[in-house]
């Protein structure tokens, strides 16, 4: 079942294309990051899909359901944090999901629940002013979490917060995809996406540019990591293999690109020269090396498509 | 002394908007001028024709007024800019910038108080009163009253809720309104308002020169800059976030105002017309809801139009509090001027019809104030003023005022549709 799915979805503020033609499928389950860098139209987005913006063109479904009826009905089962927490500095946190919840129409268990969810309980009682940055983007994930909804929309969850308290989020986040809700987070800090979710989507000038799982994402095209015990010799037949398209020399190993991408031809091609691999593994790319490598590719394409 | 002209420019033509006033501004000044310079017999009149000569002067210095406010109004962002480049770094790196900063505010404030006394003396050229008073008299009463009401634009920007909007409109227009009023009755030497407009300049360079010790005072509360109400017990959960919890507040914040007014303001035109304008600033409180209501929205899980029928019933709870307490006020006033019945109910009525139109004129507003807002804006203030004369003239027009109010409730009804139209296609990222 498909909690979210968009098609074609565009938003064009004047002149300014914010998102082109976004097109993904987030299942039930999924921890879903939309990663981007600022401006790319993450937010933009998030917030059509949970209706504080009009899209200008395109569709979407929330729980395989598209009426108007059915969205309204969807959106009850969403909760998010669209907004850098925002409460009454001087009521505690406690009183302040009290506010939240009389707005969802909720009694003082739930409450309790979400405070529990965020581990929170025994520090409620204190002034929402006195709390850290981490407490207080945990008591907007407590306020979001208030009415247990399925599916979780957390738009900068770690921003502006401190190693410790990305952490903490992080860890939040996790615990809540292990309770089986779904989420859907933006940001543009590469390595929490990379830490935290299990697909992702890159979007950069409005335009989605690859999504995926994360192992898909990361996984390199036709980089393999080479280890012999001499090095000085493995590189030498490496670059004289007629397949080899580049090679780079780490300290303890050999990184190199394929051109017809055929491992076992390399490993053949090494052994027939009396160089046996005790190392041959898929070369794995960071996040970030992928994030990097697929916008710049987009946005080349986007200027010759231009 | 270009980097101080530079400024003194962008201060007042920061935004598109502030440039198109300034160029309207000058334009109607330049008109003016040269209206009283090339055709002066105009307002000199001739012997045949002496009313054709005062009606030409009522014009002219109805467009000085009006070319010294717009001018006014282009610089409205001054205090802003000021502020955000005293507490920058960029202006410690640039030689002099604190000196600078405070001579570009001061040369605003100076010109637009020198070009509105210039404006003022022509206005009443070969009138039978001394001359060079008169340009002086408006000097000091221009540098007091535009100092003012910039400081106060300034506190307005700095702490931004309904409340402080709400009272930052009001004393605005007491402080270009009220040394004026006192000035034309005698009951003040204008000479004296440049002490203290030497000691709010004095005020003002202290905070400039000092701005960076003031960050920690500057910075605004989160609470406050979002402008959400303060809880109150048994304040509703949705009027806090749309800062509606605390109606007795802006109910009893139109009080001092009423008090001073009425010290000043003995007509009863007069009065009526700032009765109505508190009434109408009341509704005009809603104006803010579409931006606020977007956290209702997402924690709320309503609908389009549950959510604008929530709003909607906040904001006109809100209302009845603040028009009650003007009612009270206005029965005193009546009493005390001994209002006739008819005066007094058609009044109330003219009340209730102005905050009525103020509300959902503000609830329609969920995009800002545009051209077509505002025009809407101004056409129902309009024909408000129409309704206070109709219901003060002497004699006073019952049938047309009651007419009138009738007219009123199909505007009303109109702005209603149109703001429960707009709330169903929100989009709160135009808000």
């Amino acid at each position: 079942m498909s909690v979210i799915e968009t098609s074609n979805l565009t938003k064009r503020f004047g002149k300014t294309l914010a998102v082109d033609d976004v097109s993904l499928k987030v299942e039930r389950g999924h921890v879903y990051g939309i990663l981007g860098p600022n401006g790319s139209g993450k937010t933009t987005t998030i917030g059509m899909i949970v209706g504080i913006i009009r899209p200008t063109s395109g569709t979407f479904r929330l729980f395989d359901g598209d009426t108007p009826q059915d969205l309204h009905e969807a959106r009850r089962r969403i909760g998010g944090t669209l907004e850098q927490p925002n409460f009454y500095p001087f009521l505690t946190g406690r009183e302040n999901l009290k506010i939240v919840a009389g707005i969802k129409g909720l009694g003082k268990r739930e409450i309790e629940t979400a405070l529990a969810v965020v581990n929170m309980s025994d520090r409620a009682h204190k002034e929402f002013k006195t709390f850290s940055l981490g407490m207080k983007q945990r008591l907007a994930l407590a306020a979001a979490m208030l009415g247990d909804p399925e599916l979780l929309i957390l738009d900068e969850p770690t921003n502006s917060l401190d190693p410790e308290g990305m952490v903490e989020i992080r860890e939040l986040i996790l615990k809540l995809a292990g309770l089986g809700k779904t989420i859907v987070l933006a940001s543009h800090l590469l390595v929490e996406v990379e830490r935290i979710c299990s697909h992702v989507a890159i979007i950069k000038n409005g335009r989605l540019l690859k999504h995926g799982t994360v192992a898909e994402i990361t996984r390199g095209d036709s980089s393999y990591s080479v280890h012999a015990g001499d090095l000085n010799s493995l590189q030498t037949a490496i670059e004289n293999y007629p397949g080899t398209q580049h090679t780079h020399r780490h300290t303890d190993r050999i990184i190199v690109e394929l051109k017809d991408n055929d491992p076992a031809a390399l490993n053949r091609y090494l052994a027939q020269r009396g160089i046996y691999l005790s190392e041959l593994s898929e070369q794995e790319r960071s996040l970030e090396d992928a994030f990097m490598e697929v916008a710049f590719t987009g946005e080349s394409n986007s200027r010759q498509g231009s | 002394m270009k980097a101080v002209l530079r400024l003194a420019v962008v201060c007042m033509s920061a935004t598109p908007l502030a440039h198109g006033l300034a160029i309207a501004g000058l334009i109607l000044v330049l008109l003016t001028l040269i209206t009283q310079r090339i055709f002066p017999w105009w307002t000199l009149g001739v012997a045949a024709q002496p009313r054709l000569a005062l009606g030409f002067q009522l014009v002219l210095a109805l467009l000085s007024s009006i070319a010294s406010l717009l001018l006014f109004c282009s610089a409205t962002g001054m205090p802003a800019l000021i502020h955000r480049l005293a507490m920058g770094h960029q202006v410690g790196v640039m030689p002099h910038g604190r000196l600078k900063l405070l001579t570009s505010a001061g040369l605003v404030v100076g010109g637009l108080s020198l070009l509105s006394a210039t404006l003022a003396y022509l206005s009443f050229v070969d009138f039978p009163l001394e001359l060079p008073p008169i340009f002086w008299s408006s000097l000091y009463l221009s540098l007091f009253a535009f100092t003012l009401s910039y400081m106060v634009i300034w506190l307005m920007g700095l702490y931004r809720t309904t409340m402080t909007t709400f009272v930052g409109v009001l004393l605005v227009i007491l402080c270009l309104l009220v040394p004026m009023r006192l000035s034309l009755r005698g009951a003040m030497e204008t000479q004296i308002l440049l002490i203290p407009t030497l000691l709010m300049w004095g005020m003002i360079g202290g905070l400039i020169f000092a701005a960076p010790r003031f960050a920690t005072i500057a910075k605004r509360p989160a609470f406050i800059a979002d402008g959400a109400g303060s809880p109150g017990a048994g304040s509703k959960p949705i009027d806090l976030l749309l800062g509606t919890a605390n109606p007795w507040r802006y109910a009893l914040a139109q009080i001092p105002p009423l008090f001073l007014a009425g010290m000043l303001v003995v007509d009863t035109p007069g009065m009526l017309v700032l009765f109505v304008l508190l009434a109408t600033l009341t509704g005009a409180a809603a104006s803010l809801a579409a931006g606020r209501s977007r956290r209702l929205w997402l924690r709320s899980g309503a609908s389009r139009a549950e959510l604008y029928r929530m709003v909607e019933s906040a904001h006109v709870r809100q209302g009845v509090w603040s028009l009650l307490v003007l009612i009270l006020m206005f029965a005193l006033v009546g009493g005390l001027a001994k209002f006739s019945p008819a005066k007094f109910g058609t009044g109330i009525v003219l009340l209730v019809v102005a905050m009525a139109t103020g509300n959902w004129l503000g609830l329609f507003c969920t995009q800002g104030l545009g051209w077509r807002e505002g025009g809407c804006a101004i056409i129902a203030m309009g024909l408000l003023m129409l309704g206070a004369y109709l219901c003060v003239a002497a004699p006073p027009h019952y049938l047309a005022a009651f007419s009138l109010d009738l007219a009123f409730l199909g505007l009303i009804a109109g702005f209603r549709y149109l703001a429960m139209k707009r709330w169903r296609e929100i989009d709160w990222m135009r808000c």
